[in-house]
């Protein structure tokens, strides 16, 4: 570990024996100088004392020295005398004086003689020795009186006292330091002797703190942190011993702590099980509460009707379904027997249901497997009508449950499906037939077509093959009508007049009734882009209502106008130009409650209906990208209002007879014809022949691929191929053009069918062709098409 | 190399040519100007060729030998450690001069000679009388000044005078002879003892007489200067013309007379003047 030099001299300033010698050394230190001060002032004083001491007893000894000079008046003694006690260190003056006050000797010293303080000292000389005193006289001393002789005076400067002091407070200063060093490495090299123990202490614990109790402390002496070390390392030892009972504790206990954790977890993961599970419980139990809910709310609004009683009969729970079908009120109905006694009014009749459900019960609980075998009857309702009804009975924890399902609208749907069915078997019998009628209508129509090129229109042939025409487009007519009704398909949309369709499906359903049809349609009404015969078909079923509102005759009147509006449907919210057409009648109308199913499926109020013509006209509109609304008042009528959308295209519908090749337009070019019947590919082809083109025609699919490819092999390409949508038995319009457009990508293939409404009819784009002729087609129309590829 | 050696030993005779050919062999203690002074007025007085040794610079200075090979005719002694290196020679005329131990007149020597250092009584009397002193202290050794003091005795009985001696026969006897004298004696005479005045307990005199406030009269001047009030100087020069004619008559081969020591012929009364003040006396009373 690097201890930063701050790091270690805050450590040395925290230590023990850092602050001891801290302490030592100052207080070494002050008492050093405060001794030093003191020896200094006492240096001085004592200084000051001695030189006046010294001064007074070289004045007495002088005195003393010069008792006889002086008495003898021996100057030249005297001065001998004065100069040798001048010759002290220091002395600056010597004064020896007669008794009178003659100064008898004199010394001077020059260099002693400063301005600086002296000390001075007059000794009396006296005839009688006086004893150079010391110290203190003893105090049996008696004064002596002695005759005076004369004085003796000695001055000393005090520079070399000064000097001196100076020498000694540096000198003292000096000792004191170096005795102050000294005392501080001592204390120092004692301090580290005398803390080595305390150090090898402190280490030793710390290794200790560390953790390491196996470390034992060195124990340098038996002093007090000698004995503190040995008892810490006793200590230490029984922590080891401790820290290794500890660890083997703390292992078991880890042990113990993981399997408490363990087992918390697995109580944690139990919890959080059975939390999941009182949460799914929960979730269950407010499922159940909310599936009893909705159980409640679903068997509110089943279909059939539930009632569960207890053992005794005692109604628990009557839906909503059993209440409103048959009528009778919760109240009515405490008990399944009173049920019954009211459903089954017939005595004889009610005892045979009741049997019925007892021996229901019975085989319900005497079986392993739910016996769900229901047993029927027919109910008497609250208003007198009869329902027929399977019972279901069912034991269940002590329960009854009986389970009554209304079959009467079942019955009716079932006749109703048998219906349907009949009705798609007659469709599809119908679509057969109008296929081939189809088939056949396009030769004699082809054929009359070319006739009427041929002839010319004074010709009062001509005007039979007009009637003959008419004649034919009527049975075609009939024929989609057919197709219409069979198929139900995809519409095959193409620029028709409305007013055209309208009188179309007039003739065809007002002539044989009461009802009279008004047309208000102008005659600018803009096409509409529509398949005729589901439109005929939608204007058809109208009226057959309408008919049928006014069963004693009324007028239908049928506007039409243009509109640039949304349509009226809300779903469909795009500006665009329409066309409005509304159907009105005198009828009954239709009842408020009702007005808002007439349009769904299976809905009728009359027992002979269906219930799809609606349905078939709200779809026809829909798919033709209108929409269709009606308004109704009770014994006022009822007016259907429909919006198709316009049609740009204001091509003209074709022409008659003889005008239409004329129309048309020319070309040439190799044109292949497949198609299975003989007299389509006759027609086809005089037709195109007749047009300019070249016709090379076959009956399959496959020759049609073979042809294609050999010409376009040969460099003659085809320019067109006109292609039979459904050949039985054989390779169909759609492989065909398939391989001829893997053959060459660039063919141009047109789709002929008799079945207008096939997917292939109105989306041929997706299977490759360029165009669709619906059969039977005239040549104009077929000529238009191939015109229009190139 | 003969020639070198017979004008090295031709040196040496010549100069101890002199040293042979000299008349009077001076000894001189140490040297001193007083016994300069003396050895002048002795020359003066007897203008033979002398030869002085002063024994001071010799460690030990073997006289008898010196005298024996250098065979002077007389031999001057000047001081008293020359007169006591000089005791031993019997047959040589010894003349002392400057000595205090010169002996007695009454004992003296046979070849022994000279003129002392201790004045007549009677000059130092007339002095104490003077001063009106009427008890006069005295410490000596009989030994050395026994025959001066009885001479001073019978003066100062004849002036009228008591003389207080206290005897001495060693040096270290002299302080408490001296303080013996205290408030007895009104004065004291200090005589040339060697025993009783040394240069260790001179000052006890003047120091006594400072302490009882009574004079001193003294054999030397340099005594004044210690407070003395009154010393009886010798004259040096003449002491040694003294000297030179007692010498000169022991050249002579005559005797040197009788006595054989005589005393000073010539003092200088010399005063403190201001130990006189001290005392209340003048000069011109003394």
């Amino acid at each position: 570990m690097i201890i930063l030099p701050k790091q270690r001299l805050s450590t040395i300033r925290a230590s023990f024996q850092f602050k001891i010698f801290c302490i030592f050394t100052i207080l070494t230190a002050f008492i050093s100088c405060l001794f030093i001060t003191l020896y200094i002032f006492d240096k001085i004083s004592e200084t000051r004392i001695h030189a006046k001491k010294e001064v007074h007893l070289l004045a007495q000894q002088l005195a003393v020295s010069v008792r006889l000079p002086l008495y003898a008046e021996n100057r030249d003694l005297l001065r001998q005398f004065a100069e040798q006690a001048g010759s002290v260190p220091g002395i600056s003056k010597v004064i020896i004086a007669a008794m009178d006050g003659r100064v008898l000797a004199y010394f001077h010293s020059p260099a002693n003689s400063t301005l600086a303080e002296v000390i001075g000292e007059t000794v009396q000389v006296r005839s009688l020795p006086v004893e150079i005193s010391l110290g203190k006289e003893p105090p049996d001393a008696k004064p002596t009186f002695a005759p005076l002789i004369g004085t003796v005076r000695i001055e000393r400067g005090t520079d070399d006292l000064k000097r001196t002091i100076q020498q000694s407070v540096a000198l003292s200063c000096l000792l004191a330091t170096l005795f102050w060093l000294a005392v501080s490495v001592l204390c120092y090299l004692a301090l580290r002797r005398t803390t080595r123990s305390y150090n090898a202490l402190i280490r030793g614990v710390e290794i200790m703190q560390a953790g390491d109790y196996g470390s034992r402390i060195d124990i340098v002496c038996t002093d007090e942190p000698g004995r503190a070390a040995l008892a810490i390392n006793n200590l230490a030892k029984m922590l080891q011993l401790r820290d290794e009972e500890k660890l083997s504790l703390n292992q078991e206990l880890v042990i113990a702590v993981e399997t408490e954790v363990q087992a918390k977890e697995d109580l944690a993961a139990a919890n959080r099980c059975l939390e999941v599970e009182v949460a799914e419980r929960i979730h269950a139990e407010q499922i159940a509460r909310k599936s009893e809910q909705t159980l409640r709310n679903l068997m509110d609004i089943m279909p059939v009707g539930v009632v569960w009683t207890d053992q005794d009969g005692t109604v628990e729970y009557v839906n909503n379904f059993l209440v409103e079908r048959f009528g009778y009120g919760r109240k009515e109905i405490p008990t399944l027997q009173a049920w019954f006694a009211l459903s089954f009014p017939d005595p004889g009749y009610c005892l045979l249901v009741a049997a019925s459900q007892r021996e229901a019960l019975a085989r319900s609980r005497s079986a392993e497997l739910a016996d769900f075998q229901p047993h029927e009857a027919r109910v008497t309702c609250q208003d007198g009508s009869i329902r027929h009804v399977l019972i279901f009975n069912q034991i269940a924890e002590n329960r009854t449950i009986v389970v009554v399902i209304d079959i009467t609208d079942r019955e009716l749907l079932h006749e109703q499906f048998t219906k349907v069915q009949k009705l798609e078997s007659l469709g599809v019998l119908a679509g057969g037939i109008a296929h081939n009628f189809n088939n056949a209508l396009t030769g004699v129509l082809g054929f009359i077509s070319l006739a009427g090129n041929l002839l010319d229109e004074s010709h009062r042939a001509h005007e039979f093959l007009q009637h003959a025409e008419r004649a034919s487009l009527r049975a075609a007519g009939m024929a989609k009508q057919l197709l219409t009704f069979a198929s139900g398909g995809a519409p095959v949309k193409k620029p028709v007049s409305l007013r055209k369709l309208v009188e179309e499906g007039v003739s065809l359903t007002l002539n044989a009734s009461n009802v009279r049809c008004v047309l208000e349609m102008p005659p600018s009404l803009p096409l509409i882009r529509a398949d005729e015969g589901q439109l005929i078909q939608v204007f058809n079923n109208i009226l057959i209502n309408a008919v049928q509102a006014m069963p004693k005759g009324g007028i239908v009147t049928i506007r039409a106008e243009n509109n640039t509006t949304d349509g009226g449907d809300p779903d469909r919210n795009h500006q665009r130009e329409y066309v409005r057409l509304s159907i009105a009648d005198q009828g009954h109308g239709i009842a408020e409650g009702d007005l808002p199913k007439i349009f769904d499926p299976y809905f009728t109020t009359k027992q002979t209906n269906t219930g799809l013509g609606l349905a078939s006209v709200h779809s026809i509109i829909y798919r033709h990208g209108g929409n269709v609304s009606v308004t109704s008042q009770v014994n006022k009528g009822t007016t259907f209002t429909i919006c198709l959308p316009s049609c740009k295209d204001v091509q003209s519908p074709h022409g008659g007879v003889g005008k239409q090749l004329e129309k048309a337009g020319r070309g040439s070019g190799f044109v292949l014809i497949m198609d299975d019947d003989e007299t389509v590919r006759e027609l086809s082809g005089e037709t195109l022949r007749f047009l300019g083109y070249q016709v090379i025609s076959c009956a399959d699919g496959k020759d049609a691929v073979a042809l294609y490819e050999g010409n376009k092999e040969a460099g003659s390409p085809f320019l067109a191929v006109i292609l039979d949508l459904t050949v039985p038995g054989g390779m169909g319009g759609v492989e065909a053009a398939r391989q001829i457009l893997a053959i060459d990508p660039e063919a141009k293939l047109l789709v002929s069918s008799g079945y207008s409404y096939d997917p292939v009819m109105a989306g041929y784009q997706k299977y490759g062709f360029c165009g669709a002729v619906a059969k039977p087609y005239r040549a104009a129309e077929l000529g238009h098409e191939l015109s229009r590829l190139h | 190399m003969r020639k070198i050696l017979f004008l090295i030993l031709a040196l040496l005779l010549l100069l101890a040519g002199p040293a042979i050919a000299s008349e009077v062999l001076v000894v001189q203690s140490v040297r001193n100007p007083l016994y300069d002074e003396a050895i002048r007025g002795f020359k003066s007085a007897c203008a033979v060729d002398t030869r002085t040794l002063v024994l001071s610079d010799y460690a030990d200075a073997d006289l008898a030998r010196v005298i024996r090979e250098e065979r002077p005719r007389l031999v001057l002694a000047v001081g008293d450690r020359a007169l006591a290196a000089l005791r031993k020679i019997r047959k040589t005329p010894v003349v002392a001069l400057m000595a205090l131990n010169i002996p007695n007149p009454e004992v003296s020597s046979a070849n022994l000679s000279g003129v002392n250092l201790f004045v007549s009584p009677e000059r130092y009397l007339s002095l104490f009388q003077k001063i009106k002193a009427k008890r006069i202290g005295i410490v000596h050794d009989p030994a050395r000044s026994g025959w001066y003091l009885k001479l001073a005795r019978a003066e100062a009985e004849r002036l009228g005078m008591e003389l207080v001696v206290r005897e001495v026969h060693n040096p270290r006897q002299t302080m408490s002879q001296l303080d013996s004298l205290k408030g007895k004696v009104d004065s004291l005479w200090v005589l040339p003892d060697t025993t009783a005045v040394t240069s260790e307990t001179l000052e006890a005199y003047f120091l006594f007489s400072q302490r009882e406030a009574i004079p001193v009269i003294s054999f030397s001047a340099s005594h004044l200067k210690l407070g003395a009030m009154i010393a009886l100087e010798i004259d040096r020069s003449e002491l040694g013309k003294q000297a030179g004619e007692m010498a000169k008559k022991l050249l002579q081969r005559a005797e040197p007379g009788d006595p054989a020591v005589v005393s000073p012929r010539k003092v200088f009364i010399k005063s403190n003047e201001a130990v006189l003040k001290r005392f209340n006396y003048s000069a011109a009373d003394i």
